[in-house]
């Protein structure tokens, strides 16, 4: 069907409406005009025949043709349009007119007397000529009696007249035709252009352009339908996928994809395709698929579909002709696209190259059918040598036999070393315990025996005695240490403690042997060193002391100096660095990589110098590494030594106290706290078995202002527990009816269920093993103190302990 | 026959004057420990003497008297070891300790 514009329709439509309205007009108008001038020629005719007739009437009645002929003459003279004029008197015979000389008798034929009825009414007679129509109009000379006057006007007059009009009448129509013309084509500009634009977007938007949006402005209601229109296409925005989008993901595709229509035009083809077979996506849009060569790919793909039409579905493998004239093999995939009422559109189809696949697949039926070759002549080779082996089997089960052996007395004898090892360890340390006992008490005796009276010899033999018994005392200390650490029960524990003053007291711990020497003993310490610290105090102090112990030992003359410097902070965790330089003998280049071996000092002779175990250097560092930390050494010799210790220590979670033992609430962290305590005094709750301890600690506290409650075994506690409330809890572990562990655990569980704050609970075991202060922890208890206890360990607890009562 | 033993005679101990009221309680029954723990090996209860030794080692030294927890830990060690002979020289060392002392409150 033809195809013809809105614009084009509105303006034919007004063109034809403009033509059939002028032409009415111009038939209203001719008619109407005609009619008016046919009436005006009759009037005049009437009355030119009237006043004839009343003009006649004397010269008829005298018989004067003459006369009625000059006036017939007259008349015809005078008016142009006048055909012809008779006057016929009462016997109808002609006695004047203006024919000439012949008088046509066929008018008198048609003409009829004219009635005298009405006056005014014209009779008119239509007379056919050679010239045309002619109006015949009689009237009566003395109301006919005398006879009649024919009036003939040809309608040429009329017509004459008529067409003037006309004329005039198509010149302004033809240009009011072509005003309604060209306002037809403004009209319908107006109209259909918005329109057209709306058409041009919905055809966008058919091909997928959705971000399209039509400009059109005008208040009515395409404005309306145009306003519609882009809302829809915000919703479609919002929930269609655009066809630029989907272009793109269809040329991102590594498939190859084309789409065609059921009678097999290529509608799509995507870039995978094009390289996969060689063609230009572009050129391919729009062309059929029998313009393909039989066996290249769209017609194959299309020829495939064809034949599996009716299951609409299709998954084949097969081989395509690429355009470049190679196969390849393929697997593709075909399937028929519907719309929303389930009618078939396009076909779509996504092919995948496998010639990889075929390939590796060929390779595998290569590989598999050598395999079985080599299996079958490995199986034959196998019964071969199956009977070759039968031979000698019988003499490879008495090696294996014998093999198995061996590895039970190796394990036997590992077993057996691991044991030994053990048992030196356990042995090394009992022994040890048992000869410090001792050794201790032959200090002290030689330390009494050394202020009595005596000679100069035995005051010697007495001092070489106490020398060697201290000697011997730290070797034994030294030997259950590495025993410990050897047998692996050395264990770090982590405490909080004031580090300052742990370095304080290391300082004041060694100041008498450094004075006795003439040595300084100085220590500095970094201005933002942490003051509370989570680390092995006992651990950290007994290496310090020992490298102290070991510079103060080796320097002559000058000064010892320990100094104590934070790194930097990794989480909660600052490792600190801790020198201790001195001024002494120093140690050669050589002996440093051995130093801090087992029974290793720099030199044999020293210990002969000096004295000591050999033992120190390699407990200390073994125990920083325990701690995690690093030991490192400088020496000069004959300048002096620096030992470099670095020990991760960690920072107390809740507790702020600066350089000067302040914490947080501005009380002194040390004997003062008793100042603090108003008039709510703190209550203990003492338990132990012993009612001697009990009685000591009543007595040491006796001055603190404190109340204290006692309980003799772990039960009584318990009990004391559920009805009392207690600021803190020292208790004994080793207790008849209920030890301590228990009587600790039992409390914990109590203040869980009870909902209770946690009550500080401090063990006092004479078991001082880190294991033992380990089970003391695992029970619940927050700290220790060894028995048998000093009473500086004692109100240092209370400080920590009571300090926020 | 017991052990070689260390003269003790005349052995000051310096102890704090704070705990002047209670000590000669606390020797007084560390004598009583003496017989105690001879009754003790007598009947071989060595469970008691293990305690009684657990006792002295947490509770000598507290007082003053370290060589009373050394005595206690030995007592420990000896029922440990089962060895009634070093039972019966921590109760002698004990019993001479006590009689050689001579505390001074300080």
């Amino acid at each position: 069907m033809t195809f013809i514009r809105l614009r084009t329709k509105c303006i034919i439509g007004f063109t034809i409406l403009n033509l059939l309205i002028g032409m009415a007009l111009f038939f209203l108008i001719r008619f109407e005009v005609h009619h008016r001038l046919e009436q005006e020629i009759h009037k005049r005719g009437a009355t030119i025949a009237r006043h004839l007739a009343e003009s006649s009437v004397t010269p008829i009645l005298t018989e004067n043709t003459i006369s009625l002929q000059l006036l017939v003459n007259n008349y015809v003279k005078t008016e142009d349009d006048l055909r012809y004029i008779y006057i016929l008197n009462a016997r109808n015979e002609v006695l004047a007119h203006s024919f000439g000389t012949a008088f046509p008798k066929d008018l008198l034929k048609a003409d009829e007397p004219a009635s005298g009825a009405n006056k005014d009414r014209v009779k008119v007679t239509k007379l056919r000529s050679e010239e045309g129509l002619l109006y015949d109009m009689p009237a009566g000379i003395q109301q006919g009696q005398l006879g009649q006057v024919h009036v003939g006007i040809s309608e040429a007059a009329v017509t004459k007249t008529l067409d003037g009009v006309l004329t005039h009448l198509l010149f302004y129509m033809a240009g009011i035709i072509c005003f309604g013309t060209i306002m037809a084509v403004v009209f319908a500009t107006a109209i259909t252009r918005p329109i057209a634009i709306l058409a041009a977007g919905v055809k966008q938007v058919g091909m997928g352009e959705l971000d399209y949006v039509t400009k059109i402005n005008t208040h009515d209601e395409i404005g309306e339908l145009a306003g519609s229109f882009n809302s829809m296409l915000e919703n479609l925005r919002q929930t269609t996928v655009s066809r630029q989008y989907m272009d793109k993901i269809i040329n991102t595709m590594n498939d190859a994809l084309i789409v065609f229509s059921q009678e097999g035009v290529v509608y799509n083809v995507n870039r995978a395709f094009g390289e996969l077979f060689g063609y230009v996506p572009e050129e391919m849009i729009g062309c059929r698929v029998v313009d393909f060569p039989k066996q290249e790919a769209p017609r194959c793909l299309y020829a495939a579909f064809e034949n599996a039409f009716q299951s609409g579905y299709l998954s084949h493998e097969g081989t395509c002709l690429c355009a470049s004239g190679k196969f390849i093999p393929v697997l593709f995939s075909l399937a028929m696209m519907h719309d929303e009422q389930g009618k078939p559109q396009e076909i779509i189809g996504v092919v995948n190259d496998i010639s990889g696949i075929k390939k590796a697949q060929e390779e595998l039926e290569k590989k598999r059918a050598e395999l079985e070759n080599l299996n079958r002549t490995l199986e034959e080779m196998v019964s071969l040598r199956t009977a070759e082996l039968a031979v000698t089997n019988e003499g490879l089960r008495a090696e294996v036999i014998n093999s198995k052996l061996i590895a039970a007395e190796l394990k036997i004898a590992r077993d057996a070393a691991e044991a030994a090892s053990v048992a030196k360890s356990e042995f090394l340390t009992n022994m040890s315990h048992e000869m410090r006992t001792p050794l201790n008490s032959i200090i002290v005796g030689v330390e009494f025996l050394g202020e009595a009276d005596l000679g100069r010899d035995q005051s010697r033999c007495l001092e070489m005695i106490g020398q060697a018994g201290k000697n011997m005392l730290v070797l034994i200390n030294d030997l259950i240490d590495l025993a410990r650490i050897e047998s692996g029960r050395l264990e770090i524990v982590a405490e909080e403690f004031n580090l300052p003053e742990m370095l304080d007291k290391t300082v004041e711990l060694l100041s008498r042997s450094a004075r006795i020497k003439g040595l300084e003993l100085l220590l500095d310490t970094a201005s933002d060193l942490p003051v509370i610290v989570v680390g092995d105090r006992i651990r950290l102090q007994q290496v310090l002391v020992n490298l102290v112990s070991n510079a103060v030992k080796f320097t002559l003359q000058g000064r010892v100096e320990i100094s104590a410097r934070p790194g930097p902070r990794v989480d909660n965790t600052i490792p600190i660095t801790f020198v201790v330089l001195d001024t002494g003998i120093g140690i050669d280049e050589e002996k440093l990589q051995t130093i801090f071996e087992t029974f290793t000092q720099a030199d044999s002779s020293i210990t002969r110098r000096f004295g000591g175990s050999g033992l120190g250097l390699t407990i200390s560092r073994r125990l920083v590494e325990a701690m995690s930390g690093n030991m490192q050494v400088e020496s000069t010799p004959g300048v002096g030594s620096s030992f470099y210790v670095t020990v991760p220590l960690s920072e107390p979670a809740a507790i702020s106290i600066n350089r000067d033992g302040q914490n947080a609430n501005g009380c002194r962290n040390g004997q003062d706290f008793a100042k603090n305590i108003d008039t709510v005094l703190p209550v203990v709750l003492l338990v132990d078995d012993s009612r001697e301890n009990r009685e000591l600690l009543r007595l040491l506290l006796l001055k603190k202002q404190l109340l204290i409650d006692e309980a003799g075994n772990g039960h009584e506690a318990v009990e004391m527990f559920r009805e009392n409330e207690y600021d803190l809890v020292l208790m004994d572990i080793q207790m008849p009816i209920m030890d301590g562990y228990t009587a600790t655990r039992q409390i914990r569980q109590m203040e869980e269920l009870a909902g209770r704050a946690k009550t500080p609970i401090v063990a006092l075991t004479a078991h001082a093993y880190e294991n033992d202060v380990q089970a003391c922890k695992e029970a619940g208890c927050d700290d220790h103190i060894s028995k048998p206890f000093k009473k500086a360990a004692l109100f240092d607890c209370l400080t920590k302990y009571l300090n926020g009562a | 026959m017991g052990p070689d033993l260390i003269d003790y005679e005349g052995l000051i101990i310096e102890i704090d004057k704070e705990l002047e009221s209670v000590i000669p309680d606390f020797l007084e029954s560390r004598h009583k420990d003496c017989l105690l723990i001879d009754d003790l090996l007598m009947h071989n209860n060595m469970d008691e003497i293990s305690r009684l030794g657990h006792r002295l080692k947490g509770t000598g030294g507290s007082y003053g008297f370290d060589v009373i927890s050394d005595i206690g830990r030995i007592l420990e060690v000896a029922v440990a070891e089962e060895d009634p002979e070093a039972v019966d020289f921590a109760r002698q060392a004990l019993k001479l300790y006590l009689e050689q002392i001579r505390i001074v409150y300080v």
